[in-house]
């Protein structure tokens, strides 16, 4: 990864008068990536994101966004919809996109244009003259959404993207997701909802009390918290072959574990070799939801955090 | 600072507060209530003059000391007449036929004990103090037409009627005008009064709109498009104009209506001044105490009441207005009109009766500005971490520990 982050996280801490609220965290966000922010509620990913968009001031460490730290020009670069929603109500929709246009830096008719733009994308064009406080809390949504994405914003910060939207407007939501992606944008992705990030991101930042607890490719993670066994379902006793450790019937499959040595390519090999009549094999690989929930029981003490694809312990 | 961006706050601040029902009622209906309490005032008056009411009063007088005839109708004054009477009970006829308004009856021993009786209606406290002064005056009058010669009389009644010459500002005096007296009450009050309420009003609907956001959580996604001193900024501007509108409205009605009643209304430019002056640092002044205050707050409730709390405290000048303006230039008014607090207001009172030294409008406006430096300071640190926060109002040691932050 030799690209300029496009957010570079060093060190940071804050605490709210005793409280520590974000203690030492560093990581990266590359360009075109998308980067789920992970933690249990209270973890600090609020206070992270709040730093990161320079709304809050850490008490130490540093923040580049873009290549250099956060100030007001800049903001105009990065698209945020906080967790906390939030709209004028009584302002029309049109309107009030306008705003954020223009506080983006944009002129009142490219304002315009660009309101009309993301209305039409986000099908809410019919709704512009209304008010906000009269669309449903799905629209209110979309709309709040919508100011994050008016100016086609370089970083996009999305806390908690999906609660409260119907399947339909979640999968609307993951499809711009994706295309501003397409588009070149890096979107950092706060969200509880793993099946998500699984789907949707690439690399993973975990904290737990405010420490860096998981850190890495997803796919990497989950592979190294899953025990690399498989289930088979075939005609031979694969207890048999060479490098299994041991093996669990499970419903008709068995599942098989392996000596360090070992792993489900040998296995794989051995079956081939001995022309088994295989129906089944598969790569148990632990889903994101349980690591996140082993990794925060586990974390109540030490904090474990892995860094480009090694593990490291921290006190 | 990004000043386009600031711009773009104070016009949606200054759109949003002057659609706001609240502004317009204030901005209108202020100046209508200002002709309903004048109309009012004038108002009894009014009704007396049209009223076909008997305005007669019994005058019982055994003793005949006051030097009429039974049955004699002596005119009071332009509205009023004595009827007199030496039987009580004929006066009590008449009160009972409504012929006569009141009784007052004169004990046969007056002249040495001066011991009267008077008989009315119930209630009618407005009528009956409109009748008390016309009665005193004819009957002092009749006593002493009964006595001495008519010059004396005159004198007697009318002591000192020379005329009044008032210090001036080049050390001389000069003939005492009386529309400038009337000016000098009134333009302090009008001044003081529409730089309060073009202060406090801004003010109110700056902490109000701050508590709106506040509640609908939206200064989050706010912050991460400006920068607090920004959204800070552009609220002082967007409402101060606001503010600014009314004070130019009113100004402009006050200011026609005092020509309509007098022609000769000619206070020294500098006043306008100073008073822009004032009102301008003054309202940063109190606006930027308030944005500090609401940014703490979590309600719009909340935010009402520290809106009252401060235009109350603010408005004190107000409750000294008699002790200023009897003694503009006493202990009192050179203190309040010094105070950042007070000055405002207070000096806005002073400078239209003069003699005003100009180290102390000096002194007042220096540290009125320092003062809103400080609090613009301030304001903008405890802004900036009281935004984002809710529920929990912080304690007075956290609020000085984050206006002393970096």
């Amino acid at each position: 990864m030799s690209a300029t982050p496009v957010v570079r996280v060093n060190s940071l801490s804050k605490s709210y008068g005793t409280f520590p609220a974000v203690q030492d965290v560093s990581f990266d966000v590359q360009p075109g990536e998308v980067f789920a922010l992970l933690g249990p509620n209270g973890a600090g990913k609020t206070t992270l994101i709040r730093m990161l968009m320079d709304i809050t001031r850490p008490d130490s460490g540093t923040v580049e966004v873009l290549g250099r730290p956060v100030d007001g020009a800049l903001k105009a670069r990065i698209g945020y919809l906080p967790e906390e929603r939030g709209l004028y109500k009584r302002s029309p929709v049109g309107e009030l996109l306008e705003y954020y246009a223009r506080l983006k830096g944009h002129d009142a008719a490219g304002a315009r244009k660009l309101t009309t733009a993301v209305l039409e994308r986000l099908e809410l064009a019919p709704w512009a003259k209304k008010k906000v406080t009269d669309l449903s809390k799905g629209m209110q949504q979309k709309v709040q959404f919508m100011t994050a994405l008016i100016g086609s914003p370089e970083l996009l910060v999305l806390d908690e993207p999906f609660t409260g939207l119907d399947p339909v407007n979640v999968r609307m939501f993951e499809e711009v997701i994706a295309e501003r992606r397409a588009a070149g944008a890096t979107v950092l992705l706060s969200t509880h909802q793993m099946n998500k990030v699984e789907e949707l991101c690439d690399r993973a930042l975990m904290i737990h009390r405010g420490r860096r607890v998981l850190y890495g490719q997803i796919r990497q993670l989950m592979r190294e918290h899953s025990d690399d066994s498989v289930v088979v379902r075939t005609n031979l006793d694969v207890s048999r072959a060479p490098g299994v450790s041991g093996v669990e019937k499970d419903n008709g499959s068995v599942r098989v574990h392996f000596t360090t040595e070992s792993g489900p390519n040998e296995l794989l090999a051995w079956l081939a070799a001995n022309r088994a009549e295989v129906e089944e094999f598969r790569h148990m690989i632990t889903p994101l939801e349980d690591i996140f929930v082993r990794v925060v029981a586990e974390s109540g003490g030490a904090a474990r955090s892995t860094v480009e694809g090694s593990t490291e312990v921290r006190r | 600072m990004n000043w386009r961006r600031v711009r773009t706050i104070a016009v949606r601040e200054f759109l949003t507060t002057v659609r706001r029902k609240a502004f317009l009622l204030t901005l209108f209906l202020m100046p209508l209530y200002g002709v309903f309490a004048t109309t009012m005032g004038f108002l009894p008056t009014m009704l007396a003059k049209r009223s076909t009411e008997a305005r007669v009063i019994a005058i019982v007088d055994p003793a005949r000391v006051l030097g009429a005839e039974p049955g004699q109708d002596v005119a009071m004054d332009e509205e009023w007449k004595a009827r007199f009477f030496t039987a009580q009970n004929d006066a009590v006829r008449a009160f009972d036929k409504n012929e006569v308004r009141a009784i007052l009856r004169l004990e046969p021993d007056y002249l040495s004990s001066g011991r009267t009786v008077q008989y009315r209606h119930q209630g009618g406290m407005i009528s009956s103090r409109r009748v008390g002064p016309p009665i005193t005056d004819f009957v002092r009058r009749r006593l002493l037409e009964q006595r001495v010669d008519k010059a004396t009389v005159e004198r007697a009644l009318d002591p000192i009627t020379d005329s009044v010459y008032v210090a001036n500002s080049q050390g001389g005096f000069e003939p005492e005008n009386l529309t400038k007296r009337l000016l000098l009450f009134l333009v302090p009050m009008g001044f003081g009064f529409i730089l309060a309420v073009g202060i406090f009003s801004a003010g109110s609907y700056l902490l109000q709109g701050l508590g709106e956001e506040k509640e609908s959580r939206i200064l989050e996604s706010i912050l991460a498009l400006v920068t607090p001193d920004e959204l800070l900024a552009g609220k002082l501007i967007g409402l101060g104009s606001a503010s600014m509108l009314l004070v130019l409205l009113w100004g402009t009605l006050g200011g026609v209506s005092l020509l309509f009643q007098t022609a000769n209304m000619s206070l020294p430019p500098s006043t306008y001044a100073i008073g822009a002056l004032y009102f301008f640092i003054g309202y940063f002044f109190f606006a930027s105490f308030m944005l500090g205050i609401g940014s703490l707050v979590s309600t719009y409730q909340e935010a009402n009441q520290w809106a009252a709390m401060t235009s109350i405290s603010a408005m004190f000048p107000f409750f000294m207005i008699s002790a200023i303006l009897d003694q503009p230039n006493g202990p009192l008014a050179t203190v309040l009109s010094i105070l950042p607090w007070t000055a405002p207001v207070t000096m806005m009172m002073r400078l239209p009766a003069g003699g005003v030294p100009p180290w102390q409008i000096a002194l007042s406006l220096g540290l009125l500005l320092l003062a809103t430096l400080l609090m613009l300071r301030a304001a903008s640190r405890v802004f900036r971490i009281g935004l984002l926060l809710y529920g929990k109002t912080p304690n007075l040691p956290e609020i000085l520990r984050w206006a002393r932050s970096a």
